[in-house]
């Protein structure tokens, strides 16, 4: 059974004044597998939000199905938000007049986690996201990682088996940012927790998420590991440094090129950096040997492997 | 069983009440230098009427002459002040915690934000007797005017009073999950409280068509029957049999559904706007 499955979800907002309508997603089908981290790309404004709100149903949706452990969302809200953890604004969800503890308590209260076990919960989270020393300290006076990690840690204090993350790492160092990851990870790994991430940092998706899904105005446009979408829809390339200015016109009509473009040139070094895309991987020698039997002076040779990043953009643009 | 009686449910939705009082409380404690200059200000605007009513002519003037007077509005005014908190408590709630960003991790409680509201108005309601009660007293020695207060039949117009002021609340606070700021609006309401529902001035100086309306507010028949058990003494059986508590039953039960009705209807067009949350 998946964790979730969406079903041709679609949300339309109508503007009753203005005699407009905004398509925020539209018709998107997609399964997650029980402890599986997936993570939900796309440019700002593509509908990842909306998309996350519906699946725990602070918006409903214009149609099409939610089903959360094989349960339609609509038929029992209540029922799945007792398995559904969330992180909708970041360092923002959480109560900053009141302390760490404070907060723990009352959201653990809040989705019917009480007694010993909201203790029992309330210990491990802190130990967890390293905010034991921080417990009787007012939120309002926490770094903005440490209140995001208390943010993240009040998602997880009903033990769910569903966690939202909208934006799990943004603002936060390095050290914050890699504990958030590993404790993601450990949790969805361990814990058989399914995770759904959206995020604009393509080093944590590929570093942590299982799957990627990429929405562009409100459409899914792709879904699948990030290696196999780098592998499917990149290509590597070249990256050669050379001297003196280049004109890449003459090289653009030669068969073993696929592409080449000027990345940058310098007039005062008399360097130019130029990308080159292959046809095929076994036309290396060829290339150089193609450059320099014109003269060229090839100063450096770079191969890049395409990574989320590339595909991602080349996806959205296209 | 309904799915409402399971004893698991049950339990569930009294630790969410639970939360919500001990957060009113963890709140007035954070402000509580607020609460205490709120109070004060508060005994001094009555105690401006009081002084207005001594030196000067005008009808809170005639009004205040003696102490019967004075006794019926200090029951006006100390009911209106319950009215000022239950009325606009849940639109300033959804407004601020929109503003913070914490509406949208409230609104995923399993409870949902009805229980979560009820939680609230129960944590206010007690922080309010304890805090209002305060002046009340101070206003009784300053003034030296006495007053009954027969626990059981107080307590039990009151809390009925309180449901038709909370159903009013209720409704602001479904127009706040879509609207947000509707701060004025409510001002203009509960201020429209102190002179409409008989708390300071008697409605019946008022034109016939304006007493129609003014008794249909959910603070007139409930501030009536106070008074009569607080300032004339009256037992309550005498209220009972003069159909006084029927009227304000029927009038609060009105207002508490149509309020939990509203409100539940435009949480659903919030949730359909995608507005929940949003500030």
């Amino acid at each position: 059974m998946y964790s979730i499955e969406l079903r041709n979800l679609t949300k339309e907002f109508r503007y009753l004044f203005k005699k407009q309508r905004l398509i925020a997603v539209e018709d998107v089908s997609l399964d997650i597998k029980k402890g599986e981290i997936l993570g939900l790309l796309g440019p700002n404004g593509a509908g990842k939000t909306t998309i996350v709100k519906m699946i725990c149903g602070l918006i409903r949706p214009t149609c099409g199905q939610v089903l959360i452990n094989g349960q339609r969302l609509e038929k029992d809200r209540s029922h799945a938000l007792t398995r559904i953890g969330a992180v909708l604004e970041g360092s923002r969800n959480s109560l900053w007049s009141m302390t760490v503890i404070q907060n723990l308590t009352y959201f653990g209260y809040l989705k019917h986690v009480h007694g010993h076990v909201l203790k029992e919960r309330c210990d491990a989270l802190l130990d967890l996201f390293q905010l034991e020393h921080k417990r009787d300290d007012l939120v309002k006076n926490l770094s903005k990682g440490m209140k995001q990690k208390l943010a993240i840690a009040l998602a997880f204090i009903n033990d769910p088996d569903l966690v939202l993350l909208d934006e799990p790492t943004l603002g936060l160092d390095v050290h914050g940012a890699r504990l958030v990851k590993e404790c993601i990870v450990r949790l969805a790994k361990q814990e058989n927790k399914t995770v759904l991430m959206t995020t604009h940092q393509m080093d944590v998706v590929e570093e942590i998420c299982d799957r990627v899904a990429i929405i562009n105005q409100g459409r899914l446009i792709a879904l699948d590991s990030a290696e196999k979408l780098c592998s499917a829809f990149g290509r590597e390339y070249y990256e050669v440094r050379l001297k003196g200015r280049f004109d890449t016109s003459f090289l653009k009509t030669l068969p073993i090129f696929r592409d080449v473009e000027v990345i940058h040139s310098d007039a005062e070094k008399a360097e130019s950096l130029i990308r080159l895309v292959m046809d095929r991987e076994d036309c290396l020698f060829e290339a150089i040997e193609f450059l320099r039997g014109d003269g060229v002076r090839i100063l450096s040779m770079t191969k890049v492997e395409p990574n989320l990043e590339d595909i991602f953009v080349k996806m959205v643009e296209a | 069983m309904s799915r409402w009686l399971r004893p698991e449910r049950i339990v569930n939705i009294t630790y969410v009440l639970y939360g919500e009082v001990l957060r009113e409380f963890i709140t007035l404690r954070r402000y509580f230098i607020e609460s205490i200059s709120g109070l004060v200000m508060v005994y001094i605007l009555f105690m401006g009427f009081f002084l207005a009513g001594r030196g000067f002519s005008g009808q809170i003037a005639s009004q205040a002459a003696n102490s019967t007077d004075l006794a019926h509005q200090a029951v006006g005014f100390i009911l209106w002040l319950f009215a000022l908190n239950s009325v606009g408590h849940f639109s300033s709630a959804v407004r601020d915690e929109s503003h913070i960003g914490v509406m949208e991790q409230i609104a995923l409680s399993p409870s949902g934000l009805i229980v979560d509201m009820c939680g609230r108005a129960i944590g206010k309601t007690i922080i309010d007797c304890i805090m209002i009660g305060l002046v009340l007293i101070t206003i009784m020695l300053t003034t030296g005017i006495s007053l009954s207060l027969p626990a059981f039949s107080v307590g039990f117009v009151f809390v009925l009073t309180l449901l038709g002021l909370y159903g009013l609340g209720f409704f602001f606070g479904g127009l706040a999950l879509i609207y947000k700021r509707l701060g004025s609006v409510t001002m203009v309401v509960r201020f429209g409280f102190l002179i409409l529902t008989g708390a300071i001035t008697p409605i019946e100086n008022f034109p016939s068509w304006l007493q129609l309306i003014c008794k249909t507010l959910p603070m007139t028949e409930g501030l009536k029957i106070l008074r009569l058990l607080m300032v004339e003494k009256r037992p309550f059986s005498f209220i009972m049999e003069s159909g006084d508590l029927l009227v304000l039953a029927v009038n609060s039960t009105v207002y508490i559904t149509v309020g939990l009705i509203s409100f539940r209807y435009l949480e659903k067009i919030a949730r359909h706007k995608g507005l929940l949350g949003v500030y």
